[in-house]
């Protein structure tokens, strides 16, 4: 690579938008190849094999906008933007209402078993304060933190940029913020309640909102490095 | 550097079409299939030759072309050639670019008033 600008501007332009590493390096490896056969067999000046090449910009958004249009959600923006900021809410509620229903079929199996209390006044204080947070925590906080890192992934697998990773960790942390757990306790068996409702309630929602946007931030931050190493290298 | 002079607006699909007609004749890599889209169209298509690697990937990633790294005058090559769906694609696209050509043919020849060329 005798002209490292036009090279290093090409790769740090592949790898800033977000396209895997192994096809930043197929693609580099591919048009040095082109380049000393440019300059082999026509006999060209260094600077004409490179004008033949065409502007790295150039070559770069090419090479971004194909990549892109090898996936659906590439290809169709609109399919993209139901994907990346409708369809969290949906699995977020989805996620959480089978976290709760697996640990409600956990519990009745434990109390059948004769492993747990029939009714909630025989916890000991500190698990009736604690459970609504480790309710919340399990079926809120866990999935939001899973899918923020799924819908990340996804973005980052079709290229389609850190924009396209922040929106579902925003619509994630939104939806998981709105969303609250309430426990009452009975000394009555059957007479107790889990309540799961929208609204501002308690300052878990606050953590509940964090999560994801930390697990986004974490995400692209672990990638903007790769990518840095990827660079240096 | 002088940037490379291209013409976008005839370029759309015209370039994967090429490809797909030059690759099915033989395989072929990225230096070889440039030259050759130059030869067969006179140089009439002008574009910066680092933008035919996209295209080609894209083709392979929609399972229009396959590649494989073989050793080609003592260096390692990456050549392309088209599949059997590249194929049934490219025989429907010459179909349609066929029935464009002779519809903007029957345009500039004046027939607006004529039967429509593309049904």
């Amino acid at each position: 690579m005798g002209n490292r600008p036009w090279f290093e501007d090409l790769r740090r332009r592949l790898i800033r938008h977000g396209l895997p590493h192994g096809y930043v390096r197929r693609f580099m490896e591919e048009v040095t190849d082109h380049l000393e056969d440019l300059k082999e067999k026509t006999m060209k000046s260094e600077a004409e094999a490179y004008a033949r090449l065409g502007p790295s910009k150039q070559v770069a958004e090419a090479a971004v906008v194909a990549y892109r249009r090898r996936s659906f959600l590439g290809r169709h923006p609109v399919a993209a933007l139901l994907v990346f900021a409708v369809s969290p809410v949906i699995s977020l509620c989805v996620l959480t209402a089978l976290t709760f229903a697996g640990l409600m079929a956990l519990a009745v199996t434990a109390q059948r078993l004769g492993l747990m209390a029939c009714h909630g006044m025989q916890f000991g204080p500190t698990v009736q304060v604690t459970l609504p947070y480790v309710l919340a925590l399990a079926a809120i906080v866990v999935p939001s933190m899973i899918l923020s890192l799924l819908y990340c992934g996804l973005a980052r697998r079709t290229g389609m940029g850190r924009k396209w990773m922040l929106l579902p960790c925003g619509v994630l942390a939104v939806t998981a913020a709105a969303v609250y757990c309430q426990v009452t306790f009975s000394a009555t068996p059957g007479d107790g309640t889990i309540f799961i409702g929208l609204g501002a309630h308690s300052m878990v929602q606050v953590a509940q909102f964090f999560v994801p946007v930390a697990f986004g931030w974490w995400f692209i931050r672990r990638q903007r490095l790769r990518d840095q190493l990827q660079l240096s290298s | 550097m002088k940037s490379k002079r291209t013409n976008p607006d005839f370029l759309n699909g015209v370039p994967e079409l090429l490809i797909l007609s030059l690759l099915s004749r033989r395989s072929m890599y990225g230096y070889e299939l440039v030259q050759s889209i130059r030869q067969s169209t006179n140089g009439t298509l002008e574009f910066g030759e680092g933008c035919v690697y996209p295209i080609l990937h894209r083709l392979e990633a929609d399972g229009l072309l396959d590649s494989k790294r073989e050793t080609v005058a003592g260096r390692s090559r990456v050549i392309y050639r088209v599949t059997a769906k590249g194929a049934k694609r490219l025989a429907s696209a010459v179909t349609t670019w066929q029935q464009i050509v002779r519809a903007v043919h029957h345009a500039l020849q004046g027939g607006e008033h004529g039967q429509p060329a593309l049904v």
